[in-house]
């Protein structure tokens, strides 16, 4: 079953067109990547869809509701939820106050305890391995652990769609491979099917972990497909010609 | 405590009655707080909603012939309706063009005060008199009002700022598109934070003219939306005790020159606008600032 679709979105930022008419789905269950090289227009594409931006054309259906006109809580509350490419801890706070905060956003003190929102938030702390951390301050983390930190705050919204921008980047070999394995227990090991969708800027990190891969460029999708198929692609090739490999 | 309990006792008269008004200067503090020390949207006319509570309740009493008590209800309570202001105004515009366009809040009201209402109701530019507190003029009974006043007004912030509206209020001071990413409605929790601003400063207000006597549009000067400011930025705003601390360390001192340099203490309040120049980061306050520093915790650390 189609849980996203996405149809003909285009943004521009005055004389630049982040996106041109992009149309996708993706189905419950799906670990999906998102790749293209820099300014491909992927960032803009996952806020459009979180509406942290509105898009100028285009539709977004979430389980065939048009969700293109609501508030970013809106989409959060139907079950869509992303992290910042460049993580945006809240440094007052402990970091279990902001885990808090999203999974209080959802359920709310009506019917639900303080303890049981502060379980929510620990368990979504523990699924990224930083429940040790849960009374420290955000200046007390790793950079990798301020990007778990982001995908925590996500996870305790409890999303039927998690949109994670850039989880790898800057993290070392070993990193990544914890935190792939962290990402495809997230989808495959629970009872609830989520959905994930993982931008990256190369498909070498994603190889292992997605089902499928969508190919952006220059605001266009040009490829959407395996990842074995979509390496050979011709036109994948061009866009990454210049030195990087796919 | 204590001390606040007995002081009546121990000090004149005057001093007295200087501590009942920064009792009520203390409740203003507290509702700049709300809005702008923990949902951090700045807020430049508090004395908008502060002015709004004292002539609406010095009216209510002096004009229609209302109880005080009834009058300083809804006296407050238009305080909070008048913040809904700018709450709607906060979901257009951002830090310092928010803080521009709620400067303007209180020039307007002193405007319509002395052009649009009727003398007979508002008394122009020589504002009206306003009935005593308690009926009759007890400098000790109207000290212990503010304390009580005071009191009951932290007791309602702590139980904000310790609740989830507390906590997604702080959310949106810190990021705004991590508060939307994580799910909080923040147009509706901004809003919020203005009207509960207003209900405690059309509180403040409401006590205020009712303890003076008298109501003018000198309630909607400059000074009372920028003292306030400068109360929480140095007992730390975003806190409780904050803006106490702040106002009593800094009002209670201030007023009391006021008998001994005579004229020229009208210059102390401007001279505290200064202060703001030395204040690194005015969520923290001077005290929380050192308590921090000694745990070893730098100030880059948490911004
Ligand atoms: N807020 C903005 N204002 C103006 N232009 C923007 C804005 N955000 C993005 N752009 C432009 O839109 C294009 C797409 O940017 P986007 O950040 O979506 O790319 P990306 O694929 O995420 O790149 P990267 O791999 O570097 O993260 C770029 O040309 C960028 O300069
Ligand atoms: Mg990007």
């Amino acid at each position: 079953m189609k849980l996203l679709e996405v149809e003909g979105l285009t943004k521009r930022f005055g004389g630049v067109v982040a996106l041109k008419g992009v149309s996708f789905s993706i189905r419950e269950g799906e670990i999906v990547g998102l790749i293209g090289p820099n300014g491909a227009g992927k960032t803009t594409l996952a806020r459009v869809i979180l509406k942290l931006l509105s898009p100028d054309s285009g539709r977004i259906l979430f389980e065939d509701e048009d969700i293109t006109h609501l508030k970013p809580w809106e989409v959060v509350k139907r079950g869509i939820c992303g992290t910042f490419q460049i993580p945006k801890p809240i440094k007052a706070l402990p970091i279990i106050s902001s885990v808090m905060a999203a999974a209080l956003s959802k359920y709310g003190f009506k019917g639900s305890k303080i303890e049981e929102v502060e379980r929510k938030a620990l368990k979504a702390l523990e699924l990224v391995g930083l429940s040790y951390f849960a009374r420290a301050y955000p200046f007390m983390l790793t950079y990798a652990d301020l990007k778990r930190l982001e995908i925590a705050r996500a996870l305790a919204t409890e999303p039927k769609l998690l949109i994670l921008d850039e989880p790898f980047a800057g993290l070392t070999l070993t990193e990544i491979q914890e935190l792939s394995e962290a990402i495809k227990a997230l989808c495959r090991g629970s009872s609830r099917r989520m959905s994930i969708i993982v931008i990256e800027h190369k498909l070498s990190e994603l190889m292992r972990i997605v089902d499928r891969v969508i190919v952006l460029n220059f605001g266009e999708v040009i490829a959407d497909g395996k990842p074995e198929e979509v390496v050979k692609d011709k036109r994948v090739i061009e866009a990454y010609l210049g030195g990087e490999e796919v | 405590m204590i001390i606040a309990l007995i002081m009546p006792y121990l000090l004149p008269l005057h001093i007295t009655r200087t501590f009942t008004i920064t009792f009520i200067y203390a409740i203003l503090a507290l509702s700049w707080n709300i809005a702008s020390g923990y949902a951090g949207q700045l807020n430049l006319g508090v004395a908008f909603m502060f002015g709004i509570g004292g002539y609406t309740s010095a009216i209510t009493s002096a004009t229609f012939g209302f109880p005080v008590w009834f009058s300083i209800v809804i006296g407050s309570l238009l305080g909070m309706i008048s913040g809904i202001i700018p709450g709607l105004i906060s979901l257009r515009l951002q830090r310092s063009y928010l803080g521009l366009a709620t400067l303007a809040l209180p020039m307007i009201l002193s405007a319509i005060i002395v052009n649009a209402l009727p003398r007979e109701i508002a008394g122009g530019m020589e504002g009206i008199l306003a009935p005593p507190l308690l009926g009759v003029r007890d400098i000790v009974l109207e000290y212990y009002v503010a304390l009580v006043s005071l009191l009951l007004s932290s007791i309602f912030v702590w139980r904000i700022a310790s609740s989830k509206m507390g906590l997604f209020f702080q959310i949106i001071r810190e990021d705004e598109d991590v508060a939307k990413a994580s799910g909080i409605n923040t147009h509706l929790y901004k809003v919020l934070a203005f009207l509960l601003t207003g209900l405690l400063a059309g509180f403040s207000g409401s006590l205020y003219v009712h303890v003076v006597r008298t109501v003018s549009p000198v309630v909607t000067s400059f000074l009372i939306s920028f003292l306030p400011i400068i109360w929480c930025a140095i007992g730390g705003a975003g806190t409780v005790y904050g803006p106490i601390i702040g106002t009593i360390l800094l009002d209670v001192p201030t007023s009391l020159a006021r008998g001994y340099i005579g004229a020229f203490a009208e210059y102390v309040p401007y001279a505290l606008l200064l202060l703001v120049v030395f204040i690194p980061r005015g969520e923290f306050g001077v005290g929380r600032l050192l308590v921090l520093r000694l745990k070893g915790i730098k100030l880059e650390h948490m911004r």
